[in-house]
């Protein structure tokens, strides 16, 4: 079985370099030399916005032989709904994983909007289900339902999406959602459902994931620990008669060469050290949030404090806003490290690169031709 | 006096071709003695994006995204063709019943930044209890005008202020709103419509542009009292009137084509050749109308007829006036 490869867009800027990890490519800083921000010619606009530099990114994947991107979703990025469609006439394979949570927008409404976007694209939408994840920021968003609360509306929310669209005219009475005879007009009810990408790593979003997950969404973590948490996930689902599959969110620094990667993690690291902070100190009942942030990054002196194993590295979430542990080596031990996730579960992959645009090219062209997936897992188990 | 004229997008189909259109009524069987390449490469969407910018190309101001629930999402559509269309604003129609007013607010601010400002809204709910439900959205009839208000505050607010809280009975948010390059940017302009004494209220009170329907009774007073009431909320709006409309060179033909589609004498349709038309709008902008947002079966053609044939009168006749 083959293994899927989604890139990331950036959605609220991106850094010229991992060397010197400003968001300087966007309008999210003031321009200074060195920022490429579409918009300005010689400080004037130029008609040209954030999304033109989106679009590149996403071309740019595809061309390299990524199936699609994850389109984060956060208070301070643009939005996913937004980008998809702005994107849909102007890519031709790659496929929009739409970070959102249920909360933003009601069921039927979702499913009419993934409709028409399964239309527009001949079916290149996907789910990126967030739940978890908000804790008192949730009501900067408008949401004031409990953590454990927002799993069992998310699956009433799939519950009614899957319903509406697939088995329309359809009635549910829920304690969050309630729809009566809702139905898609028939051309858009013939679409395919978006395939949903799924994290939370507390045991309601297992529950939840269960029931309407195809993929388990994790970020890295280190590998034992990774292992045990697709076990059990595949083992939970399973047990719930439903095969769902389990895929890993990771960051890389990809070199010719080990030392050249080594290099630019440690030049990140010490451009950042005058502004030591942890992107996941914020308020937030996340689970997995807090698993990486007892990584403790921001306490470390010396880069080399991070590494925690050959080509792991725990210095990411100083470098931008995200998880702590990625990937840090030469071309091919970037994809030994792929081949050993693949090895202990993982079916596919959502990765990243600083810069964005550039490091599509780079990871696609490479690192996954030396991806050997499952052939590489058998002699790995063999070892 | 300055008129605007904006177009409706055929989201739930056109009245076309059944070859490509799959919301149309009844497809055609292929006729498989042509070799068809096409195969599934084409929807609706395809054809709407062009209609789109036929409408920018006639010298249309405005396009607007329905809100039809037997077509395509209406923020989708108004997303598609965003990276197309370069002057005309993009009017998004939908329901405060479909979802978080932060979460609307904060997709409005990525299309203005990706736009240029040109977005707009028209917020309408169905008065139809049954079709309400099928949508998932359960407010009680008499709730509706107070939740499209709540809705106005709270979006209106997170879009205009980084420190905002407000509890309501439908929202609710804490210390919301966008910073960074996500603040600053316009508010989409607010279409309202109605034309009850609340409708009219919240128009007033919070709506940029109010949209009447062609055949309203009592329009010019209608428009008064909304002007006079807007006035007294130290604001000012905007007059919008939604018509269908045929028009052809030979007035015996548009009137032929209005009758083919259903809609002889009909009080919501305009049906006349090009100097009638121009003339009809006209009086209509006399009336107090500032925007005209037109409608037709054949979207493609009826739009090109429109820009390029009844526009130019108007803008001339205006021209001449001023």
């Amino acid at each position: 079985m083959s293994i899927d490869f989604f890139w990331r867009l950036p959605t609220h800027g991106c850094s010229t370099s991992v060397r010197n990890p400003s968001l300087t490519r966007g309008d999210w800083v003031p321009l200074t030399e060195g920022n490429q921000a579409p918009g300005l010619y010689d400080g004037r606009p130029d008609g040209s916005t954030y999304i033109d530099h989106v679009a590149q990114i996403a071309k740019a994947a595809e061309i390299s032989g990524f199936h699609g991107g994850l389109i984060p979703s956060f208070p301070m990025t643009d939005d996913p709904w937004v980008i998809s469609s702005h994107l849909a006439r102007e890519t031709k394979t790659f496929r929009f994983m739409i970070a959102f949570q249920p909360g933003f927008i009601n069921p039927v409404e979702t499913a009419r909007l993934t409709a028409s976007l399964q239309r527009a694209t001949g079916g290149r939408a996907l789910f990126n289900i967030i739940t978890g994840g908000g804790g008192p920021s949730q009501l900067w968003w408008g949401d004031s339902f409990a953590h454990d609360d927002r799993y069992g509306r998310t699956t009433e929310f799939l519950d009614i999406l899957k319903g509406a669209w697939k088995d329309g005219p359809y009635s549910q009475n829920g304690k969050f959602y309630s729809v009566e005879n809702g139905q898609l007009p028939a051309a858009l009810a013939a679409t395919d459902l978006p395939e949903i990408y799924f994290s939370g790593s507390s045991d309601a979003a297992l529950q939840s994931a269960s029931k309407h997950a195809d993929y388990y969404l994790s970020w890295l973590e280190p590998f034992e620990q990774l292992k045990a948490k697709f076990g059990a996930v595949k083992e939970k689902t399973d047990a719930l008669g439903r095969k769902i599959k389990c895929s890993v969110r990771v960051d890389l620094i990809a070199r010719p060469t080990e030392e050249e990667a080594w290099a630019d993690a440690k030049a990140g690291f010490e451009a950042t050290a005058h502004k030591r902070s942890d992107s996941f100190k914020q308020a937030s009942d996340s689970v997995g949030a807090a698993r990486q942030a007892a990584f403790k990054a921001s306490d470390a002196k010396h880069y080399d404090e991070l590494i925690i194993g050959p080509n792991l590295w725990t210095g990411f979430s100083l470098l931008r806003g995200g998880p702590a542990l990625g990937i840090v080596g030469s071309y091919e031990q970037c994809a030994q490290k792929l081949d050993e996730l693949i090895a202990l579960g993982t079916d596919s992959f959502i990765l990243a690169g600083t810069p964005h645009l550039e490091e599509a090219y780079r990871v696609g062209e490479e690192v996954l031709p030396l991806v050997r997936g499952r052939q590489a897992s058998l002699s790995i188990a063999a070892e | 006096m300055s008129l605007e004229f904006y177009w409706y997008l055929p989201t739930a189909g056109d009245g076309r071709s059944k070859a490509f259109d799959q919301l149309a009524p009844a497809k055609d069987t292929p006729n498989t003695t042509i070799r068809d390449l096409r195969r599934d490469h084409y929807t609706n969407i395809d054809y709407i994006t062009q209609v789109a910018r036929a409408a920018e190309l006639a010298g249309f101001d405005g396009l607007i995204a329905p809100d039809d629930a037997a077509g395509e999402a209406s923020w989708i559509v108004a997303g598609l063709i965003a990276r197309d269309i370069k002057r005309p604003k993009i009017i998004t129609e939908f329901s405060p019943g479909a979802g978080s007013a932060v979460y609307f607010a904060k997709k409005a601010v990525t299309f203005q930044r990706y736009s240029g400002n040109r977005l707009g809204w028209s917020l309408a709910t169905s008065t139809d209890a049954a079709t309400r439900k099928a949508l998932g959205d359960f407010v009680a009839d008499g709730d509706i005008a107070r939740r499209l208000e709540e809705f106005l505050i709270v979006s209106k607010g997170v879009g205009s202020s980084d420190d905002f809280t407000f509890k309501g009975e439908f929202f609710e948010v804490l210390k919301g709103g966008f910073g960074g390059p996500l603040s600053g940017w316009q508010l989409p302009e607010i279409s309202l419509s109605g034309d009850t004494s609340e409708a009219l209220e919240i128009s007033a009170g919070y709506g940029d542009v109010h949209v009447f329907e062609l055949g309203t009774a009592d329009l010019a007073s209608k428009i008064a009292r909304l002007k006079a009431l807007t006035a007294t909320k130290a604001r000012t709006i905007n007059i919008a009137l939604k018509a269908r409309i045929f028009a052809h060179d030979d007035l015996d033909r548009a009137a032929l084509e209005a009758k083919r589609a259903g809609f002889e004498n009909d009080a919501q349709t305009l049906t006349g050749d090009y100097d009638s038309l121009a003339e009809d709008l006209l009086l209509l902008g006399e009336l107090g109308v500032d925007r005209f947002q037109l409608f037709a079966p054949h979207s493609l053609e009826t739009a090109y007829r429109i820009g390029e044939h009844v526009l130019p009168r108007i803008r001339q006749a205006l021209r001449k006036a001023a």
